[in-house]
């Protein structure tokens, strides 16, 4: 009887996530070749304006922006935005690769800003990398690349997941609260990319790491993982076995 | 001299005495050999027979002591690796990130502990685990002491070793964790250089001599490196020897029970109960630290890089224990004092005056309980906390004030956590460190007085000794007149 | 051990076992760790190996003493800790006489006091040179007037480049590293900049600031900069104690525990187009000393 009643529950609750996860939220599927000017006007206009100049209150204008910071912030998730004036964070794309590429070339069309930049980690130095980043970006990504709060209520993210490309356009544009880097050349990115996906590969903020928090996160440690357990220890060795209640044994000292 | 009688009266003697003497096995004839010499009866009667009582909270001090001896170990064995000089060189170790960079000789050579000797950074980390778990066990013995009131008469003076022993620790782990020249202890060398020079008349001159020069010249780590691996472990084993000779000397105290006075001291002989136990702690101890040492990265420098010119790291953070002291740094408000050309600094107010209240405060714990509690008799036997409420509550208040500042010194980390500014949290930690050590007081007291008057399931039952006095009246005894009861029964029943 | 009318103990099998496992796996723990150092595993079999025989040895050692053959529950009476009358009069008579002894040679006692002053006098000099003795350098730095302005890898700045909100660490040229003329250089829309700053010496929306906090001497390198609205943001906060400091307005303190502005560099373009250094900073860098209010 019950098994009747749950499995029209179930299936309805498989369709509503299947259907959901399809969609992945807001974007409409497409079929067939996609249109950026159509797809722009339906997901971005309503912030940033059909002619992409910007609509007061709710987004900025795009005509600088380029195809650098288009392409960053669709394939980072952080656009869409759910609300104007959110801090942008990295989420799951929003887009498929055909509708990213079609609005890329959109609003890249709207004026001259920086194309995608041309990221090769394999011709970076390793070395020079670990120097520039510990220069450059270790005061606000963290030495180990966690992240963190900068001010204002901003974050700097965890660069655990950056591509190298997204290295390259982020150090162009500066999205969000970041700086832009003009005076690193092709070459630096090379380097900066090619360390930081290094850290990517030896985990540096993995949980042996404490998340490459740092000082405050192994003193946490010490005195849950190792004080705590030594304490229970002293409790266990400390306690007579046989209670208060043993033989008393009187022995004097010798004065 | 010996002339021949005496001579012959010498030689027979022996044999006259072994032929006394029952057969012995080696080791026993061994031991007897030593003791003849060096005369045993103060090793039977004071030494093996010495009672220690049991309680658990009174064996972290001695986790303190086995720290300190995986400290000893494992530092030796760093020292004949690490180059204790800011002489430049060139990195060629495993670390790829580093090869071909320019690098002090110090911060190669814990990079090449690390990377290039096997089982080196086993080793270093247990090093630096050992010193974290170090301090957090003197505290945590420092605040049993502090709140069972262990510290009173006749154990004044080895509170002070305490503390002192305390600031010693404190300092071997600051100059222990500046000596790889890394970022984020150059940092925290920079800091400590702006505190020294901040200090009014001597300030510069006493960088000048510490650093040899402007910031950073090429002598810190050099002059750091003596400092961490003789001076101060010479002067902790010094100040430890005192400490122990004194607790040997006075005796340890204990909680009250059935059977314990003023007067005795009852647990387990030194040997062989409480010394097997002892030694088995200390391996435990040594355990702990090993497998954090194995299982978990601990100051990764070569994340942090070597200490350059110009750069700087978020979440720059000191090793936990002086946390209180960044705290004290981040939460103290923009104030400065100037007179004209001259200034109090801020850091003045952050840096040398909390920190100096804190300790200074912490040395003259004994005197400040006599003055309140107008009390200098002998105490072997201790109070449970709540016994002593006002002690408690002040104990309990100066504990969260530091603990605001603590938490204070992580204030970017919780903001990132938090998702909330930095300022907003600052804020918040500022209002609370003042606002929260009376309410901590005023609570504390409450709940130890709540905690009097309900009769334990603990080992000292709240008996409630009716005391009648000169009027005629009945009250509860006082602790004074509940001791002096004590102390009247056991001489009235002769001792 | 057992004399007649005590109890007898019960002989505790699950704490031998304990001990005796303890002890095994102790044993194969060394083990253990050495054929980790062996085999190049020096993470986790050496350190774990290690970790085992430690905690096995002290486990079993504890149940050996707890529960097996050691424990007990002995009395000892205390001595008091007093001094009896007669030696406390002993002592105060041995003082006396010390104090007697002393005071008929005031003039030794007071010779001798004088030579150990002189002593230490003495060692002053050399506990001298340590350090030498400050004469005004933390006052000066490498930069002059024309100066030119170059990035960690010697490339210098130019005046022209198009990029707003950008930032970049600089050093004098043929300084590169000194510590205390690094610099951190921002491009802001000039617009902006309040008429502070333009005094100080902004150049077309470059602005120069001394990067080291005046604090408590750490690298200010995080500049949070968002220009889109309504939520711009201009700010350069230093990582260590977080105190913020206005790019716009003469780098002024607002917020976190620094309470001087950071010294601005006064610019200028060279003859190629190049920035270059107007003059010296006007104040001394970074933390100060008393007397430098």
């Amino acid at each position: 009887m019950k098994l009747l009643l749950a499995a029209p529950a179930v299936a309805a609750a498989v369709v509503g996530l299947v259907s959901f996860g399809a969609v992945g939220g807001s974007a409409a599927p497409q079929q067939g070749p996609v249109d950026g000017g159509d797809l722009f006007l339906a997901q971005c206009a309503g912030c940033h304006g059909a002619d992409g100049k910007g609509i007061e209150g709710r987004g900025p204008g795009l005509t600088d922006e380029g195809a650098a910071a288009a392409d960053f912030v669709l394939r980072t998730g952080r656009m869409p935005l759910p609300q104007p004036h959110m801090e942008a964070e990295r989420t799951r794309p929003r887009f498929t690769e055909d509708q990213i590429v079609a609005l890329v070339e959109h609003v890249a069309s709207f004026g001259d800003g920086p194309p995608i930049p041309d990221v090769d980690p394999a011709r970076g130095d390793l070395t020079r990398g670990a120097s520039l980043y510990q220069l450059n970006c270790a005061a606000c990504h963290v030495a180990s690349g966690a992240g963190a709060a900068i001010g204002g209520g901003r974050n700097a993210p965890d660069l655990m997941e950056a591509t190298a490309t997204e290295i390259g356009e982020a150090v162009r544009i500066g999205p969000g609260a970041m700086p832009r880097f003009a005076t690193l050349s092709d070459r630096d990115v090379d380097d900066i990319a090619a360390y930081i996906l290094d850290m990517q590969r030896r985990r540096t903020t993995a949980p042996e790491d404490f998340g490459g928090v740092g000082p405050v996160a192994e003193g946490l440690a010490a005195w849950l993982l190792a004080l705590l357990p030594i304490i229970a220890l002293t409790r266990w060795i400390g306690r007579p076995h046989e209670g208060r209640d043993a033989p008393v044994d009187e022995t004097a000292e010798a004065s | 001299m010996t002339d021949g009688a005496e001579s012959a009266e010498v030689e027979t003697s022996p044999d006259a005495a072994t032929a006394r003497r029952p057969r012995r096995g080696l080791v026993e004839r061994y031991i007897d050999s030593v003791t003849d010499r060096l005369g045993a009866d103060s090793l039977t009667g004071k030494v093996l027979r010495k009672v220690f009582p049991n309680h658990f909270s009174f064996l972290w001090g001695e986790v303190a002591l086995y720290c300190f001896v995986v400290l000893l170990i494992t530092g030796t064995y760093l020292t004949f690796f690490f180059e204790g000089s800011q002489q430049r060189l060139v990195y060629h170790g495993s670390y790829r990130p580093l090869e071909g960079a320019e690098v002090s000789a110090a911060y190669e050579s814990v990079m090449r502990i690390s990377y290039d000797v096997k089982g080196g950074l086993l080793i270093r980390q247990m090093h630096h685990w050992a010193a974290l778990v170090f301090i957090g066990a003197i505290a945590l013995h420092m605040a049993r002491i502090f709140f069972t009131g262990a510290f009173r008469r006749p154990r004044e003076i080895n509170w002070v070793v305490g503390v002192l022993l305390l600031i010693l620790a404190l300092a071997a782990g600051f100059t222990g964790y500046s000596l790889p020249d890394d970022l984020l202890s150059g940092s925290g060398l920079r800091i400590t250089q702006a505190i020294i020079l901040a200090i009014p008349f001597v300030g510069e001159r006493l960088t000048y001599l510490i650093f040899g020069g402007e910031w950073p010249g090429t002598d810190i780590i050099g002059r750091l490196y003596p400092v961490h691996i003789l001076l101060i472990p010479a002067a902790i084993v010094a100040l430890l020897g005192v400490h122990l000779a004194l607790v040997w000397r006075q005796k340890h105290t204990q909680f009250r029970g059935p059977g314990r006075t003023e007067r005795n001291v009852i647990g387990l002989r030194v040997w062989p109960g409480f010394a097997i136990k002892s030694i088995g702690l200390m391996f435990l101890v040594a355990g702990v630290i090993t497998a954090m040492g194995a299982l978990f990265h601990v100051n990764a420098i070569w994340l942090y890089g070597p200490y350059d010119v110009g750069a700087a790291t978020s979440y720059s953070q000191p090793d936990w224990y002086i946390g209180f002291l960044e705290g004290s740094l981040r939460l103290m408000p923009p104030w400065e004092i100037r007179i004209g050309d001259f200034m109090i600094n801020n850091l003045v107010f952050s840096a040398v005056l909390v920190p100096g209240v804190i300790f200074s405060g912490l040395i003259v714990v004994p005197w400040i309980e006599r003055h309140f509690t107008k009390d200098d008799r002998e105490h072997h036997l201790l109070d449970r906390p709540r016994d002593a409420p006002h002690r408690t509550a002040a104990g309990v208040a100066s504990t969260a004030f530091v603990a605001v500042l603590f938490v204070g010194g992580a204030q970017d980390i919780i903001a990132t956590t938090l998702r909330v500014s930095i300022g907003h949290v600052t804020t918040v930690l500022q209002i609370t460190a003042v606002v929260l050590p009376p309410i901590a007081y005023f609570a504390t007291y409450r709940i130890c007085r709540a905690l009097q008057t309900r009769p334990g399931p603990d080992r000292t039952e709240r008996a409630g000794v009716i005391v009648r006095d000169a009027g005629g009246g009945y009250h509860e005894a006082t602790e004074r007149e509940e001791e002096e009861a004590e102390t009247a029964a056991s001489v009235g029943a002769g001792e | 051990m057992t004399a007649p009318g005590e109890t007898v103990r019960r002989p505790n099998v699950r704490a031998y076992r304990a001990a005796v496992v303890s002890f095994v796996i102790a044993t194969a723990g060394g083990i253990a760790a050495a054929i980790g150092y062996a085999t190049d595993n020096t993470g986790d079999l050496l350190g774990l190996g290690l970790a085992a025989a430690l905690f096995g040895i002290g486990f079993g050692l504890v149940c050996w003493a707890k529960y097996l053959d050691f424990d007990e529950h002995a009395v000892q009476e205390r001595e008091p800790l007093v001094t009896t009358p007669a030696a406390r009069e002993e002592l105060h008579e041995e003082l006396q006489t010390t104090g007697a002894a002393l005071g008929r040679r005031k003039l030794l006692v007071g010779l001798l006091g004088v030579s150990f002053v002189s002593l230490v006098v003495g060692f002053v000099g050399p506990i001298g040179s340590l350090g030498p003795k400050p004469r005004g350098e933390r006052a000066r730095t490498p930069w002059r007037a024309g100066s030119r302005l170059v990035s960690l890898d010697g490339t210098p700045i130019e005046l022209a480049a198009t990029t707003f909100d950008q930032l970049v660490t600089v050093f004098p040229e043929g300084h590169l590293g000194v510590d205390d003329s690094q610099v951190v250089l921002l491009r802001m829309p000039p617009e902006l900049l309040t008429q502070r700053t333009i005094d100080g010496g902004s150049l077309q929306g470059w602005v120069a600031y001394s990067k080291i906090c005046t604090h408590a001497g750490c690298s200010v390198g995080l500049f949070g900069v968002d220009n889109r609205p309504p939520d711009t943001l201009r700010q350069l906060v230093c990582p260590c104690h977080q105190s913020v400091f206005d790019p716009l307005d003469g780098a002024e303190p607002h917020g976190g525990p620094a309470t001087r502005s950071l010294p601005q560099l006064p610019l200028d373009v060279d003859g190629q187009g190049y920035l270059i250094a107007k003059g010296p900073f006007d104040r001394v860098v970074g933390p100060v000393a008393w007397n430098e209010a």
